[in-house]
């Protein structure tokens, strides 16, 4: 069951002197199982879109179609909603509140009123899957921890209501590169062995260009692409002059095509330059 | 939810009324409030009703916005208005059943009074409708100055209030994105009783706190780190001073009062 948006505009702030129109007649589909990497520069609408995927914003006209639940409907379907869309936000690790880390990542599964025993299974796994050691960090306060675990606490605590649309809104801002390894390599098990749905927004192109099977590119409230990454990024003008960056491995293959070598497209990941290059010198040429 | 709320009711623009000098509109609205409780005849009213039209008309401020600055005293002004026909007494009775007269000094002083609160509450909104709080404190800090040779804390008192309003927007955005937050995470603020909603509110109420905290916390630091140290000898950037507004302001307001002293001497 994918997500649908026919027609969406979304209007902040209507007959204000405050008015700003942020998204414009978005029509797209995402499909189950897909990793979607949204890109844009920043105010271009790409917080205000995956926003209206769980409800917590409805749009002005057009509609939602998320699961078969169309989002401007009942409360009971919200609540629904929310169950299989998962969504973690800009720097999460500042929305903690419980005393300890089992009670907030745990926070999620009681609100959706599983019994204790199914609670306390989530929370260790959550836990787990995050890369945090259970006994140790399950009894202690959130405070405590350094930055880096808050936001994995914060992950684990959207994580435990097992969605099955997983959104992020740039879950590796501020992080270490270690620590943005980690996460992105949580979420592409999560792809592979849950066949959950992830979306991404996200402002490192090579972080897209390793994950994502699918990349949107927004500017000024409008969807300006939606397809695969290597389609996308050979927009290499177009992307620079809405401000937004290309992967690394582009801009190598673009600068030694400039020099007359013979590179093909489609190399986005590291590996794929790596063993292109090595292929090349094997060869001599 | 919580985005429509927009800081106190600035409206941004760029006319006679907003380039005013902030102390010298607090002044006159102060002075304005004072030859309200002077008008006595329904000239008067007309003069002063007339005189705010005008104002209004160059504030360029859609005039519903001073219709829901209203909404709130509606019923003050109700209350004021139904006491004052039946409760004053007088001779010239207009219409009597049994206990209840109804006099027309009783219709007049209705009139008066009720009209005579709408225009304070309308006065005092051109004020906040045209001065950003940014300069209002300002302002009202410089018309307290000469309070701080008694002790009176004028400059603290300013700077605090205009941190504090500059945190309002960002608050309300941060409670706004953790609202948001928890309720991905399946958090109900709308419904149950007064005690769960309470209660549902913790997950909201301590985060929020936390982050107040941390801002406040780094705010100190950068004022310090920029040698902030009270408003001892501290310059402005933005220096107030009378312009030309100003002086348009004055003549008209000079005028007004000219007119309703006269209509004062005359109606004795």
């Amino acid at each position: 069951m994918p997500v649908r948006f026919e027609k969406v505009n979304h209007v902040y702030m209507p007959d204000s002197p405050f008015t700003a129109q942020a998204l414009l007649d978005v029509n797209i589909q995402i499909e189950d199982g897909s990793f979607v990497g949204i890109i844009g520069h920043t105010g271009s609408g790409k917080t205000t879109l995956v926003q209206h995927i769980n409800a917590l914003l409805k749009p002005t006209s057009g509609k939602v179609v998320v699961m078969e639940i169309d989002t401007s409907g009942e409360k009971a379907g919200l609540r629904e909603l929310r169950k299989y869309v998962g969504l973690v936000f800009q720097y999460p690790e500042y929305q903690l509140f419980e005393e300890t880390v089992r009670k907030d990542v745990g926070y999620g599964p009681k609100n959706l009123r599983l019994d204790s025993a199914e609670i306390d299974r989530r929370v260790k796994w959550a836990i787990e899957h995050v890369g945090l050691c259970y006994d140790e960090v399950a009894d202690r306060s959130p405070f405590e921890l350094s930055g880096g675990q808050r936001r994995r606490v914060a992950f684990a605590g959207v994580l435990a209501m097992e969605p099955q649309i997983l959104i992020l809104d740039e879950p590796t801002a501020g992080l270490d590169p270690e620590g943005r390894a980690n996460i992105l390599e949580l979420l592409q098990k999560l792809h592979s062995e849950k066949n959950m749905t992830i979306i991404m927004i996200s402002h490192y192109m090579d972080e897209i260009a390793a994950c994502c099977d699918r990349i949107l590119v927004m500017s000024g409230g409008r969807v300006v692409y939606f397809e695969e990454p290597e389609k996308v990024f050979s927009h290499y003008g177009e992307l620079t002059g809405m401000g937004l960056d290309v992967p690394w491995t582009i801009k190598l293959a673009s600068a030694l095509r400039a020099r007359g070598a013979d590179v093909p497209e489609g190399l986005l990941t590291l590996e794929q330059m790596r063993d292109f290059l090595v292929r090349k010198g094997g060869t001599g040429a | 939810m919580l985005k429509n709320i927009t800081l106190g009711q600035f409206f941004p623009g760029n006319t006679l009324v907003h380039r005013m000098d902030p102390r010298f509109k607090l002044v006159m609205v102060f002075a304005f409030i004072v030859l309200v409780f002077f008008a006595k005849t329904f000239v008067c009213y007309g003069i002063i009703i007339l005189y705010l039209a005008l104002v209004i008309g160059v504030s360029k401020i859609p005039v519903k916005y001073f219709l829901r600055g209203l909404k709130p005293i509606v019923f003050i002004i109700a209350l004021t208005f139904v006491l004052n026909v039946f409760m004053t007494p007088g001779e010239h009775v207009l219409f009597a059943w049994r206990f209840i007269r109804v006099t027309l000094e009783g219709l007049r002083s209705a009139i008066y009074l009720s009209v005579r609160l709408m225009l304070l509450i309308i006065g005092t909104q051109v004020l906040t409708l045209t001065t950003s709080p940014v300069s209002l404190t300002d302002g009202l800090e410089d018309l307290m100055r000469p309070l701080s040779k008694i002790g009176f804390p004028s400059h603290e008192l300013a700077m605090m209030t205009t941190i504090a309003m500059r945190f309002i927007p960002t608050l309300l955005e941060e409670t706004n994105r953790i609202m948001k937050a928890q309720m991905s995470r399946g958090a109900d603020f709308e419904s149950g009783n007064l005690f769960r909603r309470a209660r549902n509110l913790v997950p909201l109420m301590v985060p929020l706190f936390v982050s107040a905290f941390r801002r406040a916390d780094d705010l100190a630091l950068a004022m310090e780190a920029r040698c902030y140290r009270g408003g001892e000898g501290r310059t402005r950037m933005k220096v107030l001073k009378a312009t030309r507004a100003d002086l348009y302001a004055a003549i008209s307001f000079l005028l007004l009062t000219a007119l309703i002293v006269a209509d004062n001497i005359l109606a004795v």
